[in-house]
């Protein structure tokens, strides 16, 4: 009877030894299967984040830049009605600070668009798709440009920077 | 005799104490067992949920900061609209 007994206990403190061993190596394999899976999106969702940030941070620049340069455009009272010129993903504005050979120029060429003042240029990335146009007012009054973006998000943001200074034009003939 | 009947119902006692121990300790141990598999459920339930509280935290954090972007833009639009210096030609 001792030795059976023996025998029993024994087979059966094998028999959990092995339990143990699988039910530790199932929680194990759980474990680790959920904890790649957790590294993996969590990697992504950082760099999805980190793209999110840097968008914002390069559609602020691009705000500052745009509403800097065109502050910096004084049309003088003689200046022609239309004066923004549009066409081909570019837009040109003559009298940057008031000199009427300066100009602000704004391309958009193979998703970037470029904006200079003649001595610097700033080009910015991921837009795919960018309209160029004239702000106008209920009278189509030119007083500034306005940009229209689309993010890779499919966001769409619309800056309007006015001028420094605008001649009412055709307003003044009503 | 009695001595001997002694030593016999001793002997008895020994191996029932013995015997009782034993599955004490097997019944400690399956216990220990079972403690360790909750003990790990519980600490992968934790980090399931800090994983998750971090995943709706950066969404927010994100979606909040996309808001707060598109706000400062369009309220500098309505500035540029509503404060064009205009002047009269002559």
């Amino acid at each position: 009877m001792r030795t059976n007994t023996r025998f029993f206990s024994r087979r059966n403190e094998r028999g959990s030894t092995i339990l143990e061993v699988v039910v530790a190596l199932f929680i194990l394999s759980t474990l680790g299967i959920g904890a790649w899976y957790a590294v993996g999106v969590s990697l992504r969702l950082a760099d999805r984040l980190r793209e999110k940030m840097l968008a914002n941070v390069r559609l602020l620049q691009l705000d500052d830049r745009l509403r800097g340069l065109a502050g910096r455009v004084y049309l003088p009272y003689w200046a022609p009605d239309g004066i923004v010129q549009t066409g081909d993903g570019a837009l040109s504005v003559p009298y940057l600070d008031g000199d009427p050979k300066k100009e602000l120029n704004l391309t958009f060429r193979e998703g970037t668009l470029s904006v200079s003042d003649g001595e610097m240029s700033t080009h910015y990335t991921g837009f795919p798709h960018v309209e160029l146009s004239a702000a106008t007012n209920d009278s189509s009054h030119q007083y500034g440009i306005s940009v229209q973006l689309e993010g890779k998000d499919g966001r769409r943001v619309l800056i309007t920077a006015r001028f420094g200074a605008t001649p009412l034009g055709s307003l003044s003939s009503q | 005799m009695g001595g001997l009947g002694r030593g016999n119902a001793l002997g008895r006692g020994d191996a029932r104490r013995r015997s009782s121990s034993a599955s004490g300790r097997r019944r400690a141990e399956q216990g220990s067992i079972l403690l360790d598999v909750m003990v790990a459920v519980f600490i992968v339930m934790i980090g399931f949920a800090v994983f998750l509280g971090g995943i709706s935290l950066a969404a927010s954090l994100s979606a909040r900061q996309n808001a707060r972007v598109q706000s400062m833009i369009q309220q500098r639009n309505a500035h540029a609209n509503e404060h064009t210096v205009l002047f009269q030609k002559e």
